[in-house]
């Protein structure tokens, strides 16, 4: 008896002593990079992306051109597009492609290949595809001259460098459909290829030893990309080592996760910003009054200065005040409980009907955290608020169902292609079928302007501006939103890592350009 | 089988009150920790608001993730509520977790019993089957699909639990009924002409109380950790109800660097379920001398 | 004896049908449309048609239970909504994750739980039986949830010495590749030869088989316990004993064996509420087996998932206790006469 209690307890210590010992580097077999993705990729046809895919996209695949950084010399840099003109009257780009470029199935890349691909997107009326929506036609006279014609000047070259929707793909790869690559295929050129994929779990890619970038000592042969919902769990995976990036890096650690020896935690601009956006068909948020009282209920300053740590700032409309096009002018509606009562009295909700839902993303601490303190608000003020935290694939598809929408819906927004457009249109538009306009508003004086300012943006930027800041104000007098934060990205990983560069342009790392010290 | 019949002997014979209440009470240790524990439970839970030093949803960024002091006795969580303030509430939604399942257990599982019991034959073999479905899941599964189906949040989180756990209540109810049934003052009651339903709960139901209650108090705590549970996964509890469960949920993000977010709640918890089984156990060693501890 | 087993499992069925009606219930007669549930949100029109004939919404409920029963009896559960295929695929394929942990768990429950109750009624009142009282009383008001966080607090948190979470380090997985020949790590990475795999497997699978074992050990010890304290003052022990038979003898050959019968009782009942545990386990643990896959699945509004894994752990859960009826039949020599 005795003795058997002993050899039980010596198994366990010698099992617990041989466990101990963490992977070193030098087990590990392979140069690799683990990122930790809050989700899975949801849709892998790169005419459709238009979310989370962006790290995957960016690695795998390659647009025409890539917008630099801010601060570059140059506004672009040669993808797969080697040089470009613009004609005289603006309606006639002319890319040189690059040459002996191959897709990861084999198939080369040449101009037939790009034309069918943007044709493809533009015709599939998903996803990002509204940005070649002014294109008129597209020629592919010999295999490296691609020429895009449009009726109005439209700035192309912004369009084609765009991170979604702007992706070249195999032609044979879109012959066998969006149902092909949503098993888990992918054929770019880019410089990582799709090794594997476990739904839920992780995307492997591989390194592409025939990309036209070419290779560097240090460079890594595989990248990871884990799927890790929980935030605190990323956090742990990065202290730990086994996470070289993390993509929700709470906003109130970042400062201690720096101090961390071996991790750099870091904000850089951005043109990210967040809003809780309000159903304006879904009572009682149909009623205006009563949605700008809820504009008046949000408590801007604790939000940025607490829950984001001061890694944002207030938010003054719908566009952030990094991009060009953002009107400065407006004034942002303060918290205000008083006021919110007052609106609350003159909006007529009975007092029965003072309830409403909002979503967010469950695991993330900061809307968790704001949606906690907007509950408690509001109850100071008479109003329920039922908090529907989930997973972003769930509240997104229940939030584009009028039936299943709930009043409020957390939203982060970063632009499609450099350009204030994309929030205008993106999450504000008339839709037929809502997709990112989760407010479900429509408004056609809002369209009508809105319109106007797309229409002027390739030739006359000043007016489109002037269109711009109207459509803007709109959208504050309408209050069909929350907007609360312009947000700075939130960067941690290992420190050991060179040749990361903050671009605002794309939500991703090139760890083509990353190497390990 | 009356259970009492140990304290009716010769009055004659019988200790004084006060040599009996602590002959009862030493020889009743735990039950009596138990008890009064669970007594300082309830009266938290009572007077909350005139116990806690802060408002428990108050959020306050100012003070967040404080540690333990004379301020906060349980600290702070990460949206600076005082962790003891909210500890003292959750008492409250512990304890009607618990009275609600157990009764809404009780009100399917009593008649259900009683039926079975009373009536015997095909009917019994019927109600019986139909329990034993119930307890063919594996536990907290049922409830997880029942709420699943009906949609997260505390009340149907409870109703979820009542609906996998009145096949008990049946059982016993239907145990005791058919150990009377055969007794001659229900003959003699049904020689009389009084009716079935009548029978049944004048006379077959007070038989079943004891065990009934026996069970219930022994159950209690487990409806407490199963609620908590369901909370912990997020179909339970919702804010801005206070559940213990769903305060170490609320913790998870934080519990390795700041312990006293999940701590408290975990130990309130602990304690309250260990209080309740206690008194549970001593419940039924008073009350159904056959599990006497020792034996 | 052919006749017992005919009758179990007779009462098995008639169970299991039972349990279908319940899981039919939940998924057709309760809220929302039964077509929504399975589809999401937002489904095409050609979705809903197909849906339609599928679940044979038009037709009358009866004849709608026995479609479904049918399709459960083929293992159809559905798709799962959220990684769009049959749910039972996925079923099987976590199922190897679960039973891993949960076997191993019985193990170790059984290894220490047994003895720790045997000890406890031989030394009864003694320093080691308060001892294993007070555990077991102990463990059986501890939340799952917090043993699990405690263990990660201690192992993880304060020592270093073992993962947070999940089943393999993830670059291991990929450089160190394994045949799965049974789904478990720890036997599938020894027969590759594959050391640091089987290092890493079996690392991350202390903490969460700790985590269910303590919850049950509670329970184990205390029912070992009392029915070896019931057979320990029987006559044939106590004539034994005045024989002068030595007392390990008499304790874990004669005494050990009368307690085998509610020990099978009690393992079977372990199992199940380590399948139930295993939910809340799998979620602290983030461990990819059906517990884990249950809860994501809720999460994510996927309803055959759930109904599908809830009907699979039943199945599985009857299965154990019918084995374990049988077990009786061949152990008790009294059921063996009638």
């Amino acid at each position: 008896m005795k003795s058997l209690m002993k050899v039980v307890l010596a198994v366990t210590m010698v099992m617990a002593a041989s466990l101990t010992s963490p992977l070193s580097q030098a087990e590990a077999k392979t140069n690799t990079a683990t990122y930790a993705m809050y989700g899975d990729i949801k849709d892998w046809d790169p005419s459709i992306a238009f979310s989370l895919e962006v790290m995957m996209l960016a690695n795998v695949y390659e647009p025409l051109l890539w917008y630099n950084p801010p601060e570059s010399e140059e506004q672009f840099s040669p993808a797969l597009a080697t040089s470009w003109s613009v004609s005289d009257d603006g309606l006639t780009w002319t890319f040189k492609l690059r040459e002996g470029v191959k897709f990861h199935d084999g198939e080369p890349f040449n101009a037939a290949a790009a034309k069918a691909s943007i044709e493809r997107t533009k015709s599939m009326k998903k996803g990002a595809w509204y940005i070649w929506a002014s294109v008129d036609s597209i020629e592919a006279p010999d295999d490296t001259t691609l020429v895009i014609k449009t009726k109005k000047p439209q700035p192309i070259d912004l369009i084609a460098s765009s991170q979604y929707g702007a992706y070249m793909f195999s032609p044979k790869a879109a012959e066998k459909g969006t149902d092909w690559f949503n098993e888990g295929n992918a054929a770019g050129t880019g410089p990582y290829k799709l090794r594997q994929w476990v739904k839920d779990q992780q995307v492997v890619l591989e390194k592409n030893p025939e990309f036209h970038g070419g290779w560097k000592e240090g460079n890594f042969d595989r990248i990871i990309l884990k799927v890790v919902t929980e935030n605190a769990t990323q956090v742990q995976m990065l202290k730990s080592g086994e996470a070289d990036f993390i993509s929700l890096v709470p906003a109130d650690i970042v400062d201690s996760l720096n101090k961390e020896e071996g991790i750099s935690a870091y904000t850089v601009p951005s043109w990210k910003n967040s809003q809780f956006l309000i159903n304006t068909q879904k009572a009682p948020t149909n009623n205006k009054k009563f949605r700008q009282a809820l504009t008046h209920i949000w408590d801007y300053d604790t939000v940025v200065n607490d829950i984001l740590a001061g890694h944002a700032e207030v938010a003054r409309g719908a566009v952030p005040a990094t991009m060009w096009g953002h009107n400065a002018n407006i004034e942002p509606p303060a918290f205000d409980l008083e006021l919110a009562k007052k609106l609350i009295e003159d909006s007529g909700v009975p007092e029965d009907q003072r309830k409403i839902t909002i979503a967010y993303i469950g695991t993330s601490e900061a809307y968790k955290n704001s949606a906690l303190l907007f509950q408690e608000n509001a109850r100071q003020v008479g109003v329920e608020v039922e908090l529907l935290p989930g997973e972003w694939g769930v509240i997104w598809d229940r939030a584009k169902n009028l039936e299943t929408a709930p009043n409020l819906q957390s939203m982060t927004w970063w632009p499609t292609y450099p350009t204030p457009n994309d929030w205008l249109i993106g999450l504000f538009r008339t839709e037929d079928k809502a997709l990112f306009n989760l407010s479900h508003y429509s408004n056609p004086e809002y369209d009508k302007v809105l319109d106007a300012g797309v229409e002027l943006e390739g030739s006359d930027r000043d007016a489109a501006i002037k269109k711009y800041h109207e459509a803007q104000q709109i959208l504050i007098d309408d209050a069909v939103a929350i907007f609360y934060a312009d947000i700075m990205t939130r960067i941690a990983r290992q420190s050991n890592l060179e040749g990361l560069e903050a671009n605002p342009a794309y939500a991703a790392v090139f760890f083509h350009k990353v190497t390990r010290k | 089988m009356s259970s009492l019949d140990g304290f009716q002997a010769n009055p004659a014979l019988q200790p004084s009150w006060t040599r009996r209440i602590s002959h009862f009470a030493s020889t009743n240790t735990l039950l009596f920790v138990g008890g009064g524990i669970f007594l300082l439970i309830i009266l938290a839970a009572l007077f909350a608001p005139w116990i806690v030093p802060f408002e428990p949803n108050k959020i306050d960024f100012s003070h967040k993730l404080l540690a333990p002091s004379l301020e906060h006795l349980m600290g702070t969580d990460a949206l600076g509520r005082d962790i003891f303030s909210r500890v003292v509430y959750g008492a409250q939604t512990s304890l009607i977790i618990g009275i609600t399942v157990l009764a809404i257990s009780m009100a399917i599982g009593v008649p259900i019993g009683l039926a079975a019991g009373y009536f015997g034959g095909k009917v019994d073999m019927l109600l019986m089957r139909i329990s034993d479905i119930f307890l063919a899941f594996p536990p907290l599964l049922l409830p997880i699909a029942i709420t699943a189906a009906l949609g997260a949040g505390l009340f149907n989180a409870m109703l979820a639990l009542a609906i996998s756990w009145f096949p008990w209540y049946a059982r016993i109810v239907r145990g005791s009924v058919m150990a009377i049934r055969k007794e001659l003052y229900i003959d003699a009651a049904r020689a009389m002409g009084v009716g079935s339903l009548r029978i049944m709960f004048r006379h077959a139901l007070p038989n079943s109380w004891t065990p009934a209650i026996v069970q219930g108090s022994m159950d209690f705590g487990y409806t407490i950790l199963a609620a908590a549970s369901l909370s912990f996964i997020g179909i339970g509890a919702k804010p801005p109800t206070i559940e213990w469960g769903l305060m170490v949920a609320l913790s998870r993000s934080k519990f390795l660097d700041y312990w006293w977010t999940a701590a408290f709640p975990g130990l309130a918890i602990f304690v309250t379920v260990l209080a309740v089984n206690l008194l549970g156990d001593g419940i039924r060693d008073m009350l159904d001398p056959k599990y006497r501890s020792g034996r | 004896m052919i006749k017992y087993v005919a009758q179990r499992l007779a009462l098995m069925i008639v169970i299991l049908a039972g349990v279908m009606v319940v899981t039919f219930a939940l998924s057709r007669v309760l809220p929302g449309s039964p077509i929504e549930m399975m589809l999401g949100h937002r489904p095409t029109q050609e979705q809903i048609d197909l849906a339609r004939a599928k679940l044979h919404v038009d037709e009358p409920i009866y004849t709608q239970f026995s479609y479904y029963v049918a399709d459960m009896v083929r293992g159809d559960f559905g798709e799962s909504l959220r990684t769009g295929r049959p749910v039972l695929e996925d079923v099987l394929e976590r199922m190897t994750a679960t039973f891993e942990v949960t076997t191993l768990a019985v193990i170790l429950v059984v290894l220490v739980g047994v003895p720790l109750g045997v000890l406890s009624a031989v030394k009864q009142n003694h320093l080691v039986d308060h001892g294993a009282r007070s555990f077991s009383i102990a463990g059986m008001a501890l939340p799952v949830f917090l043993i699990g966080m405690m263990l990660q607090m201690l192992f993880y948190g304060e020592l270093s010495w073992l993962p947070l979470q999940g089943r393999m380090n993830s670059e291991i997985l990929l450089d160190y590749e394994f045949p799965r020949v049974t789904g478990l790590y720890l036997i599938d990475t020894l027969l590759a030869g594959q050391w640091l795999a089987f290092k890493s497997a079996a690392a991350h699978l202390v903490l969460p088989v700790l985590t269910l074992s303590i919850a049950s050990l509670a329970v184990v010890t205390r029912i070992t316990r009392n029915t070896m304290v019931e057979v320990l003052a029987q006559d044939y022990i106590l004539t034994l004993k005045a024989y002068g038979m030595r007392k390990r003898r008499i304790y874990f050959l004669y005494a050990l064996k009368a307690t085998l019968i509610p020990m099978l009782t009690v393992i079977g009942l372990t199992y199940g509420f380590m399948l139930g545990g295993s939910v809340v386990v799998e979620y602290v643990f983030d461990w990819p087996g059906l517990g884990g896959y249950v809860v994501g699945a809720i999460t994510k509004n996927d309803f055959p998932a759930v109904m599908g894994v809830t009907l699979f752990l039943s199945t599985i859960y009857l299965s154990v206790n019918l084995v374990i009826d049988l077990l009786y039949y061949l152990v008790d020599p009294r059921l063996r006469a009638t």
